[in-house]
């Protein structure tokens, strides 16, 4: 444990991509969940933010945001199914 | 009998299975600190999925997000919109905070951090700012749940009794049995919540409209249009500005995870795995808010002019032909979204009181039945509290709420840097939750001194990360030891638990 010390990080520790193996799923749920964040705020939702068209009977502003919450649901379960195959340990 | 006893009847039947199922849970659970707090660290996937779900959705709900679609429109899509990216930061930190819990024996998010960053004081700020945003929470679950009752009863039950009724269950439960009933009875009332709000969601715009596309394409040609479209319609029924719309949606979800009673669940969980795949399927509970949305649409064009428009649901509730058994059942479903997010929130106010208030401030240590009997008479004192300002005072609660949630944001650069910034210091944390704390009340109760119109949490995050970060640099950093666990758990020396 001793010799380990030396690793111990000094600056700011990015979470999750410490280890190689894990970083480009890492990277890309990062990145869809930065997206589905500014979706929904300005300057994005407003480009998606009339009536027409429906969908699903419901207005596009309103299925719009819905929508981005089924893509984070199915970004988290892909995230979830890579780390389900680690040894338990965390990052 | 007449239709308003059956309703009755129903509520009741309702109070008595939560309560027994309440006393009953606590018979497997250890007579520990940690059983009444943590449940032993034992939920599953389950349990702990109702708990995290049920407890985020109050009686809010059921009356405040409905009136929200009923009288803004589109400005409550903003509710969908911060749980969508809210829960993420919790897949990554809920794990590690369980793991440290489980090594050095927390309960609480602010004996956590006040470890950390080695300050009680931090853990007595912690502990101040987590019942004063408590107390008017747990305060409208009670006055909610009164409402509801005195509606439906037209008014044979006053509000005090129904809110006397409801939460004098919830306190027999809580006292009982801890954690391990908070655990079982939110998943019969996440249950129940979720049917009763997809049937009515579904039902109510089908019996008024002819169906949802049908009920949105009437709202948009009736010259109310505008409320359909994004952001929607600010309280005045203006229209709601961008600015508002996004730093509303940003600071809600920053401070999302970080409500303590919310937080401290990660040292309830089993394991890792546990509270990740609950935190995976947690969008499937947010999905719920669909069908309450809707509910508060259909009354836009059937029902207008209703105020307040928290009030629309009951309203309904009282127009629509409905047979009495299914207004009861519903009842029953709002009832549960009151007490699901109200027991949380009292075990939680009791828990951090004396973990993080009164223990710092006493000298010596407390035995663990010492600890349970103090818990136990907050849980009392608490809710006496939160029923005295429901039924006899009205003091600004929904303006105190409201400033709760840009406060609770604060936490966040806190419990974040704990894990991922090792050179955060205690000096820093401190004085950065302090500011952002001080920074965002001040813009709550001086709204027309803000440079831009956004929510004040915003601008408390920003002078909060400031002079944290600030801060830290300019003290010595915390010793190794110290951080090992938080930041390479694969370090982490053995340690005692027994000092906590």
């Amino acid at each position: 444990m001793a010799d380990e010390t030396d690793n111990f990080p000094s600056g700011p520790v990015v979470p999750g991509l410490q280890r190689a193996d894990r970083r480009g799923p890492r990277l890309a749920f990062l990145v869809v969940t930065v997206l589905s964040g500014l979706a929904l705020v300005w300057p994005i939702y407003p480009l998606a933010g009339g009536i027409r068209p429906y969908v699903l009977g419901l207005p596009f502003s309103f299925a719009w945001v819905v929508g981005w919450l089924v893509v984070m649901f199915v970004a988290l379960v892909l995230l979830y199914r890579i780390d389900e195959f680690d040894d338990g340990t965390t990052d | 009998m007449p239709e308003w006893a059956i309703i009755l009847l129903i509520c009741g039947l309702y109070l008595v299975l939560v309560l027994g199922l309440g006393v009953w849970s606590g018979r497997s659970v250890s007579a520990s600190v940690t059983g009444f707090v943590a449940g032993d660290r034992t939920l599953g996937v389950v349990v702990l999925y109702f708990v995290l779900g049920a407890s985020v959705f109050s009686s809010f709900a059921f009356l405040g997000a409905p009136g929200w679609a009923y009288s803004r429109g589109a400005a409550a899509f903003y509710i969908i919109a911060y749980g969508t990216v809210g829960m993420v930061p919790f897949y990554f930190l809920g794990p590690r905070a369980r793991q440290v819990g489980e090594a050095l024996g927390f309960v609480t998010q602010a004996e956590m951090l006040s470890h950390r960053y080695d300050s009680r004081t931090l853990s007595v700020v912690l502990a101040v700012l987590s019942v004063v945003a408590f107390v008017p929470y747990l305060t409208l679950q009670m006055k909610g749940a009164g409402l509801l009752l005195e509606t439906v009863s037209e008014g044979r039950v006053p509000q005090w009794l129904g809110a006397l009724g409801a939460y004098g269950v919830v306190l027999v439960y809580v006292f009982a049995s801890g954690m391990m009933a908070i655990g079982w009875t939110n998943t019969v009332q996440g249950l129940f919540m979720m049917a009763v709000a997809w049937f009515l969601g579904l039902y109510l715009p089908e019996a008024l409209h002819g169906g949802i596309r049908p009920m949105f394409e009437a709202i948009a040609a009736s010259g109310t249009d505008a409320m359909l479209e994004a952001p929607g319609l600010a309280a005045d029924g203006s229209a709601w500005s961008w600015a508002g719309y996004s730093s509303a949606v940003i600071v809600s979800a920053v401070g999302f995870s970080m409500w303590p009673h919310l937080f401290m669940r990660a040292f309830t969980a089993r394991s890792d795995r546990t509270l990740k795949l609950t935190v995976v399927l947690y969008p499937t509970f947010q999905l719920f808010l669909v069908p309450i949305l809707l509910i508060g649409f259909a009354g836009v064009l059937a029902f207008p002019n209703v105020a307040p428009a928290d009030t629309i649901v009951p309203h309904l509730l009282t127009q629509i032909e409905l047979s009495p058994v299914l207004v009861g059942l519903v009842c029953a479903g709002a009832l549960a979204a009151s007490m699901s997010s109200g027991d949380a929130i009292l075990h939680a106010a009791a828990s951090i009181g004396l973990r993080d208030g009164i223990k710092p401030l006493l000298s010596g240590t407390m035995s663990d039945t010492r600890q349970r009997q103090w818990i136990r008479g907050l849980v009392v004192v608490i809710s006496a509290t939160a029923y005295y300002f429901a039924v006899f005072s009205d003091v600004g609660i929904v303006a105190l709420l409201l400033g709760a949630y840009g406060g609770v944001a604060q936490i966040f650069p806190l419990v974040f840097a704990a894990f991922y910034w090792p050179r955060a210091t205690g000096a820093g944390a401190l004085s950065g939750l302090l500011v952002g704390v001080g920074v965002n009340t001040f813009f709550l109760v001086a709204p027309h001194l803000r440079p831009l119109p956004l929510h004040e949490g915003v601008y408390g995050l920003l002078a909060n990360v400031a002079v944290f970060v600030a801060v830290s640099f300019r003290t010595a950093p915390h010793d190794r030891t110290r951080l090992a666990a938080y930041v390479h758990p694969s370090l982490a020396p053995p340690v005692e638990a027994a000092d906590r």
